[in-house]
């Protein structure tokens, strides 16, 4: 059923390695901005953490001047303790400066601050960054009254904290969220693969009981239930379906064509050998086998016209159609044996274009009035009318040929049945109901009641009104051709028996 | 007349020699392409049966180089391939006439004879006892001249060219009057009634196909209803 070197070679783009690709790359993408955007939290967190711890040391520091606690020329100690929770003081640089701007004590590079100076009246930390000796400093200013030389006066106080220790944090920052959006990444990748191996489960199993089927298993496929496989699926089998069908006509209908060609074989062959064997006269014989070699090839002509009947219909290329034409050249085809049997022939045909397949359309007709032919006695009446319905166009090829038996109508369409005395080949009615269900058209046979009495045969053919393309453009005849077909489909919709 | 039958089935072609010598036809056989060409280039023949499936040559082939070369010799292709477009082909190829296997032997004779005449330019017209003498342009009724008027001359002409075979009013209207003339249409319907008139007798038949157009029937057409 599959070519597996051409779906091989083709099978260039996998379904499974298309989500893996996007579903992986729209993870990175997202992992990366997230862990880019948590670890900015991060460290907007961490400094403000520590210029707070910055603040509290640098309070501490002005408290334990105003209360003359310690020692004023270092931190003491007890403010690390208390503000901090360390024993250990970290490594930080401070300076007090008076009003003037001058040291008090600490460290003379911090100078005398740009954050604040000790007359402002504020007393709120001010923070601001620093070079000192090459290297950045955070650092925080506090303004506040304390007394120095026994005199109450105005002191800034500023703690600074080297930019290289928070540096240092933010690495350690930065590498941790590395790990966890590394970490929370692969697992993720590994469920997802997971779901999109679990999720096209089915289809592997699909794609291994299809690679299983052996060309010639034309059964339906069992699996792909999913919703998403199924309407594949039952197109599939749909496809089967028709496939199994068509093959199975095809059987048979080679059944049949074989007996069918083998029957006047056979009926030569022992004509030939009644002659050989003076069983049979020549002069007798020999009219027999002729009549025996043109119903072969008759059968051999529509097995033919079967077969570019099924190329046609699948092929489906529709154009439009002058249907009084074709029925006009049918007519014109067919001429040599209306004049030989003298036969009262009439067209009487509405103008009406359709959107069909002209040899299709022919060859209906041409079969229709070969039977009318066939049947009709020498000088008797048949014709054509096409005639506009509501909605649809009706066609009725009306003989005077005598009529079908009642056992014998529901069988005329079946391949090799062959009506009225059987002489007929009996393909004719089965071509003539694939092209009409081709078209979405009805082809029927009805007995012709006339005076009580069945004198012939009306093959109605109804072509529905989605054919329709336009009337046809009125010709010389067609003026009076739509209320003489009317007329005739009146007396002959009237006469079915 | 001389016919050069190009036929690979030897049987077929066998066969074909046995029909037609006694019927006044001197028959050559050759089963192969290229000596078929040969065989048409060096002699002299009235016509050629071809069959199109042919091994050395295919009888397209054959046809085309037989042209190129500016051979006239009437072709008439016979091959069991049918399909319309074959014949289209074939003709386009320079083909004179078309028969499809399996067919009729006297159809073959009648349509081998008359591609003769053509040829040779003395295609006769007949029908029943009605022809046409082209010398004196006059018609005859078995020996008698037929008087009839230019427009009865020329439907009849036209009737007796596709003897057996219906012609629409339509191509008729243009056969007499001339295309795009500004008779009425049933001015052809008129000389028809006319002329059915005068032909009784005859043995011949205008017949009518109503809504199609009219034919020229006589007791050498025979009718076999074909069936489905």
């Amino acid at each position: 059923m599959i070519d597996r070197t051409a779906s091989a070679a083709k099978a260039t783009r996998s379904i499974r390695g298309f989500m893996w690709l996007w579903i992986s790359a729209a993870l990175c993408l997202f992992a990366l901005v997230e862990g880019w955007m948590a670890y900015e939290r991060e460290v907007r967190q961490m400094q403000e953490a520590h210029d707070r711890a910055l603040a509290r040391v640098a309070s501490g520091y002005l408290r334990s001047l105003r209360n003359q606690e310690a020692e004023a020329a270092r931190i003491p100690s007890s403010v690390f303790r208390e503000e901090l929770g360390v024993d250990e003081p970290p490594a930080l640089r401070f300076n007090v400066v008076d009003a003037g701007g001058r040291l008090v004590y600490g460290d003379a590079a911090l100078g005398a601050g740009r954050g604040l100076d000790a007359t402002a009246r504020t007393s709120q930390a001010v923070f601001y960054e620093a070079r000192l000796e090459g290297e950045g400093w955070r650092v925080v200013a506090l303004r506040d009254q304390v007394v120095l030389n026994e005199r109450a006066q105005p002191v800034v106080v500023q703690v600074a904290e080297s930019h290289a220790v928070r540096a240092e944090l933010e690495l350690q920052l930065l590498l941790r969220r590395l790990a966890l959006q590394t970490v929370r990444l692969l697992a993720t990748l590994a469920l997802v693969g997971l779901f999109v191996v679990l999720g096209l489960r089915p289809l592997e199993a699909l794609r291994h009981e299809l690679r299983q089927r052996k060309p010639q298993d034309l059964a339906p496929i069992t699996g792909g239930r999913e919703a998403e496989l199924a309407p594949i699926v039952d197109a599939m089998n749909a496809l089967l379906r028709e496939q199994r069908e068509s093959l199975d006509q095809q059987r048979r209908f080679l059944a049949d064509a074989s007996h069918q060609l083998r029957t006047p074989l056979a009926v030569l062959r022992t004509q030939v050998q009644g002659m050989l064997l003076k069983q049979t006269e020549t002069h007798d014989t020999l009219p027999k086998m002729l009549r025996t070699i043109d119903r072969a090839s008759g059968l051999t002509d529509q097995l033919l016209s079967l077969v570019k009947v099924e190329q046609l219909v699948r092929r489906g290329e529709w154009y439009d159609v002058d249907l009084h034409q074709v029925a006009q050249d049918m007519a014109l085809e067919f001429s040599p044996l209306i004049g030989g049997k003298r036969l009262d022939f009439s067209l009487q045909a509405t103008p009406v274009i359709l959107c069909t397949d002209g040899w299709l359309l022919g060859e209906l007709i041409k079969n229709l009035l070969s039977n009318a032919i066939h049947h009709s006695e020498r000088g008797g009446a048949l014709g054509i009318v096409v005639r506009r319905l509501k909605s649809d166009v009706e066609l009725v090829v009306w003989d005077h040929g005598g009529g079908v038996e009642e056992d014998m109508m529901a069988r005329l369409f079946e391949p090799f049945n062959a009506s009225k005395g059987g002489t007929g080949i009996g393909l004719g009615l089965s071509i003539c109901r694939q092209i009409a269900e081709a078209m979405g058209a009805t082809v029927d046979i009805f007995n012709r009641i006339e005076g009580g009495h069945i004198v012939g045969v009306d093959a109605v053919v109804r072509l529905p009104g989605s054919l329709i393309k336009a009337p046809a453009p009125a010709t010389q005849s067609d003026g009076a051709g739509q209320a003489r077909a009317d007329a005739a489909g009146a007396s002959l919709g009237a006469a079915h028996g | 007349m001389k016919v050069l039958i190009v036929e690979d089935d030897m049987e077929l072609s066998g066969a074909l020699s046995r029909v037609l010598a006694p019927l006044g036809f001197q028959i050559v056989c050759c089963a192969d392409g290229l000596e078929a060409l040969a065989l048409a280039r060096r002699h002299q023949f009235d016509a050629m049966l071809l069959d199109l499936t042919l091994p050395g040559l295919d009888g397209l082939q054959l046809l085309q180089r037989l042209r190129d070369g500016g051979s006239s010799l009437p072709v008439m292709v016979v091959t069991a391939r049918g399909a319309v477009e074959d014949k289209v082909h074939g003709l386009n190829n320079g083909a004179d006439d078309y028969l499809s296997k399996p067919f009729d032997v006297s159809e073959l004779e009648a349509r081998l004879r008359a591609l003769i005449r053509r040829h040779r330019g003395v295609e006769e017209l007949r029908c029943g006892s009605l022809t046409f003498d082209r010398e004196s342009g006059m018609f005859y009724n078995g020996a008698r001249p037929f008087e009839m008027s230019p427009r009865e001359t020329a439907l009849i002409k036209a009737l007796m060219a596709r003897r057996g075979h219906a012609m629409t009013r339509e191509s008729l209207f243009d056969a007499v009057f001339g295309i795009g003339a500004e008779a009425s249409p049933d001015a052809i319907d008129v000389i028809v009634h006319r002329l059915r008139k005068r032909l009784g007798g005859s043995g011949m038949e205008l017949v009518t196909l109503r809504g199609v157009g009219y034919m020229l029937v006589d007791d050498a057409v025979t009718g076999g209803a074909r069936q489905g």
